[in-house]
């Protein structure tokens, strides 16, 4: 409890890299608001509805704790919230790995879109990720992340999708970023090999697209409108669900993950 | 409410949005959440996409009587932008466009709810920067630095938020969208109101701010002193002797010994016995709220034990710009420094810099320990630093830890920065900045220097700004003639009552004229000084016409119904819009101080050149600031004040085709009265800044 009360308490210095908070307008969707509802509600000062409301406000894209100088663990903390507030969904189906390979790829695409068209390194090996290794569905702890530690160990994992790598960071692996980029977040996110990735907002995971449609839609036309020319978007499923806001997303601003290997 | 919402404009009346709305950064309704008491939500909250919703959003309030509470990302610290029961809300926060960059005139235009964070990356990408550098810069909008009078750590180089401002769209209840500034369709007076005016007469949804391209050198380093008195006398000699120092910040003993800010940070001598034991005490479970709670509930006590381990003082000084110019002002500056100071070296600003926006992180440990902290700054003259800042240690050391640092510094003085960290509930907060303001207006100080009134401080601003509230009150007729915006804010009544006045003192650099008293009758006035900026009248030129370092008046006393004003008590005063020039109007007989400068040492020099204000225009913009910059028969002429006028004339002599030869100083004057911009080629030119040249409008 007193992680998330230095958080409400706080003169909201990380509301500035907060996607959320940015695309939508919504001071409710600050880092230091969502704290304080959850502070409220741990001492009878608000209802479960409210809570919940708050919780599913954060995407879980860890931009609050990258900016504050204290590394507040505000998105884990809010994970364990939801957790408690929220029925729990289904896990995902965790991808095989063949034996024997010693470096593998995992591709951002879901399991119904096709293998990225080019070659990858020889001594990758691409693993097509179905359901995004539950990124959607916004599991946390075990047996999920067992099921992910257990895949992967062992292994020289790459990834270009900041969920993903989230995911498998919280598995307690060391996956590292496979691109060399200028990234597309709302902030000044640089993705650079080797080291952790920004873990940028396209708006379009739940439990926000879930619970507050509207917000979902404007953090997604926030965000398209940052597209600003040279900017690129790595992901095809986020420009899918760009466009599927009704946003227009320049089809040259988007890069094939297949180009990207 | 009837007839809510207004069309298509987004909105929210759902609790999480309205509870959000509720608070903003004033200590007081923190302490008061903390302690279980929150505030009542307000009807709805608005996000207007664009100004056009605004201005629908406020026709309809006008119609209704709807009161309106503007918000842009809540950091007021005074309660002012707070959503309350009965009104709704209108977030600024979906203005968020910026753009274009001018990069020819240096200028871009930028919507009010941008936060100042994405605005500085913005233009850091681009090669410029704003130079806005609050400590809230992560926290606030740009509309709320408008609104409120903001001012950032490097204001002494880039000036205050203000003067950055070139031009502002408000939109308003009664008369609809206006544009204020350069190329305004409003009169230019207004300017001044509308700036701190604080959500009270319009909403402001988009400025055009002048901007400098990144510095290519910075110099920071830190100074030990032996005494307060004795570090600011080097202050006061640096900023007179016109070396513009980007950085310049006193801590007292107090804030020097409880930041050890004058250890190098490797060295832990000293503090890691306490260190340790604090350490190992907050291990105990509840022990690291007692730890807290129990010092300060003896602020006496702490303030005595503060006082007796009171040592040197620490002074951060930096200059940044261009590295030629750079490298003569810190020469010329060391000078000063060195002659009652100790260099520390690199590493002490060097901290201060990579720590400048981390001091809000500590306040949550005290609200969590049951404690509270805040701050106060307030803006004196040189000859009342001593006053101002005994008479408010005297008056909260029974209620709180006080401690203090200046900033913000001027050729006439500068801004004391408190910080207290108490104790207790919202009646020992009350109480406390009674005490506190009650001594800043006895010992001349102004209520606010940059945070602005919000209700904390909305009787004590009143009480300064007294009868001359009446130009606030006669543009909130015109602009809100139902007053649905921020109802109860800012000067919703006048205090009358004089506050004390004290007499000039030599190291305030100031004289006391006529305000109808020609050039010449000033600079006679000024003798055996000269004027530092010679306007033809007093009034100057507007403040988006002038550099950001020219001043006109600084106080303003005269009467108003009868009634005695002084404003401008000291150099700067946010307390809600800037009225001199109200009081001016009002009173033509009224008297003002302006700035006077040394002769001592000053340098000028000549040249015949083709095009004379475009090379005048290129000195501005290779960072010189020239005490002389005009134009007389055709010949440019350069002239600089202070220890580093030769050094700086030598540069400027190298910028200027076939140099600059040396000449007696010749006695100009500076333009006043209605200008326009004009190209730099225009022959009718009479003065420049870096964005344009200028010229009369009747030529």
């Amino acid at each position: 409890m007193s992680e998330l009360e230095t958080c409400s308490l706080c003169p909201r210095l990380c509301r500035h890299a907060c996607p959320v908070a940015v695309g939508t307008g919504r001071e409710a969707a600050t880092p230091t608001a969502i704290a304080g509802v959850l502070v409220d509600h741990a001492r009878g000062q608000a209802s479960d509805e409210l809570a919940r409301q708050a919780a599913t406000l954060c995407v879980d894209c860890g931009a609050c704790q990258d900016a504050c100088h204290l590394h507040q663990p505000l998105p884990s903390l809010l994970r364990q919230a939801r957790d408690v507030l929220l029925s729990p969904s289904p896990g995902p189906a965790l991808p095989s790995v063949p034996s024997g390979v010693q470096s593998v790829l995992l591709v951002v695409e879901s399991a119904d879109t096709t293998l990225p068209s080019a070659e990858a390194p020889s001594d990758v090996h691409i693993v097509v990720c179905p359901e995004r290794l539950g990124v959607d569905h916004d599991f946390g702890a075990s047996p999920e992340l067992d099921g992910v530690r257990a895949a992967f160990t062992g292994y020289d994992v790459y990834t270009m999708d900041g969920g993903i790598f989230d995911v498998l960071h919280r598995a307690g692996l060391e996956p590292r970023w496979a691109l060399k980029v200028s990234a597309m977040s709302i902030g000044s996110c640089v993705c650079t090999l080797g080291e952790r990735p920004p873990l940028a907002c396209c708006g379009g995971r739940g439990p926000l697209r879930e619970y507050h449609p509207a917000s979902a839609k404007q953090l997604a036309w926030s965000f398209a409108r940052r597209l600003e020319p040279g900017r690129v978007l790595l992901d095809t499923r986020c420009a899918q669900h760009l466009r599927a806001q009704g946003c227009a997303v320049d089809p040259h601003a988007v890069i094939e993950t297949g180009e990207m290997v | 409410m009837s007839n809510w919402p207004v069309g298509d404009i987004p909105n929210s009346a759902d609790a999480l949005d309205l509870r959000a709305a509720s608070r903003d950064l004033w200590p007081r309704d923190t302490l008061a959440w903390w302690q279980g008491v929150r505030p009542p939500d307000p009807d709805r909250v608005y996000w207007p996409d664009n100004e056009a919703q605004v201005q629908s959003l406020l026709d309809h309030a006008h119609n209704e009587k709807q009161a309106v509470i503007v918000y842009g990302a809540g950091s007021g610290v005074g309660g002012g932008a707070r959503g309350v029961s009965g009104s709704i809300v209108l977030d600024t926060k979906r203005l968020d466009h910026i753009g274009p960059l001018d990069t020819e005139r240096w200028t871009v235009r930028v919507q009010a709810g941008v936060i100042g964070q994405h605005l500085e990356d913005w233009l850091a990408e681009r090669g410029f920067t704003l130079g806005h550098s609050p400590s809230s810069i992560v926290c606030s909008t740009v509309g709320g630095w408008a609104a409120a009078r903001s001012a950032g750590q490097f204001s002494s180089r880039y000036g205050v938020f203000e003067d950055m401002v070139l031009q502002m769209r408000v939109a308003t209840p009664g008369k609809g969208t206006v544009t204020v500034g350069m190329d305004g369709d409003a009169p230019d007076a207004w300017m001044a109101i509308l700036l701190g005016s604080e959500g009270t007469l319009g909403v402001i949804t988009e400025v055009t701010l002048r901007v400098m391209p990144i510095a290519k050198a910075r110099w920071l380093r830190g100074y030990a002193f032996p005494s307060v008195e004795t570090a600011l006398t080097a202050m006061r000699q640096l900023m007179q002797a016109e070396t513009w120092p980007a950085v310049l910040r006193l801590y007292d003993p107090v804030d020097t010994r409880i930041g050890g800010k004058t250890k190098p940070k490797s060295d832990k001598s000293g503090v890691s016995a306490l260190t340790r034991l604090r350490g190992a005490l907050a291990r105990i479970p509840g022990m690291e709220r007692r730890m807290l709670a129990l010092p300060l509930s003896l602020p006496r006590l702490l303030n005595t034990l503060a006082d007796i381990a009171s040592g040197e003082v620490l002074l951060i000084v930096g200059w940044e710009g261009e590295p030629d110019v750079v490298d003569a002002l810190v020469e010329a500056g060391r000078s000063l420094l060195e002659a009652g100071g100790r260099d520390l070296g690199a590493a002490p600003g060097e901290r201060w810099f990579d720590s400048r926006h981390a001091v809000s992180y500590k306040l949550m440990p005290l609200f969590r320990g049951g404690a509270f902290a805040d701050t106060m700054e307030v803006g004196c003259r040189w000859s009342d630093v001593p006053k101002v800042y005994a008479a408010v240690r005297n008056a909260v050391r029974g209620h709180a830890l006080v401690m203090a640092h200046m900033s913000h510094l001027y050729p006439e003085g500068g801004s004391l920065y408190f910080s207290f960290a108490g104790h207790g509930d919202q009646r020992t907060y009350d109480a406390l900045w009674q005490r506190a303001l009650d001594a800043v207006l006895a010992s001349g100080a102004t209520t606010t220097h940059h945070h602005g009134v919000g209700r904390l401080k909305q009787r004590h601003a009143m009480a300064e700004v007294g009868a001359a509230a009446v130009g606030w009150q006669r543009l909130r007729d015109l602009l809100d003639p139902h007053d649905v915006l921020g109802a109860g804010l800012l000067f919703c009544e006048t205090v009358i009552g004089e506050l004390p006045h004290f007499a000039l003192h030599a190291d305030d650099g100031l004289v006391d004229v006529p305000v109808g008293a020609c050039v010449d009758d000033r600079r006679a006035l000024a003798h055996p000084h000269d004027l530092r900026w010679p306007w033809e009248e007093a009034c100057g030129l507007p403040r988006w016409q002038r550099l950001a370092w020219q001043t006109t008046w600084i106080d303003v006393r005269g009467i108003i119904g009868g009634e005695p004003v002084h404003l401008g008590r000291g150099p700067r005063s946010a307390s809600g819009s800037d009225l001199r020039p109200t009081l001016v109007e009002e009173d033509p007989l009224a008297r003002v101080t302006v700035a006077t400068v040394a002769t001592e040492g000053r340098w000028m020099g000549r040249a015949t050149v083709e095009h004379p204000w475009v090379v005048a225009r290129a000195l501005l913009r290779h960072d010189l600031r020239p005490s002389v910059l005009t134009v007389v028969d055709g010949v440019l002429l350069v002239g600089f004040h202070g220890v580093a006028g030769r050094a700086l004339g030598a540069l400027a002599s190298g910028h200027v085709p076939g140099g600059l030869v040396r000449t007696e100083w010749v006695m100009t004057s500076l333009p006043s009265g209605r200008l326009v911009a004009c190209d730099a080629v225009d022959p009718a030119v009479v003065h420049v800044t870096h964005q344009c040249a200028w010229r009369r409008v009747d030529e």
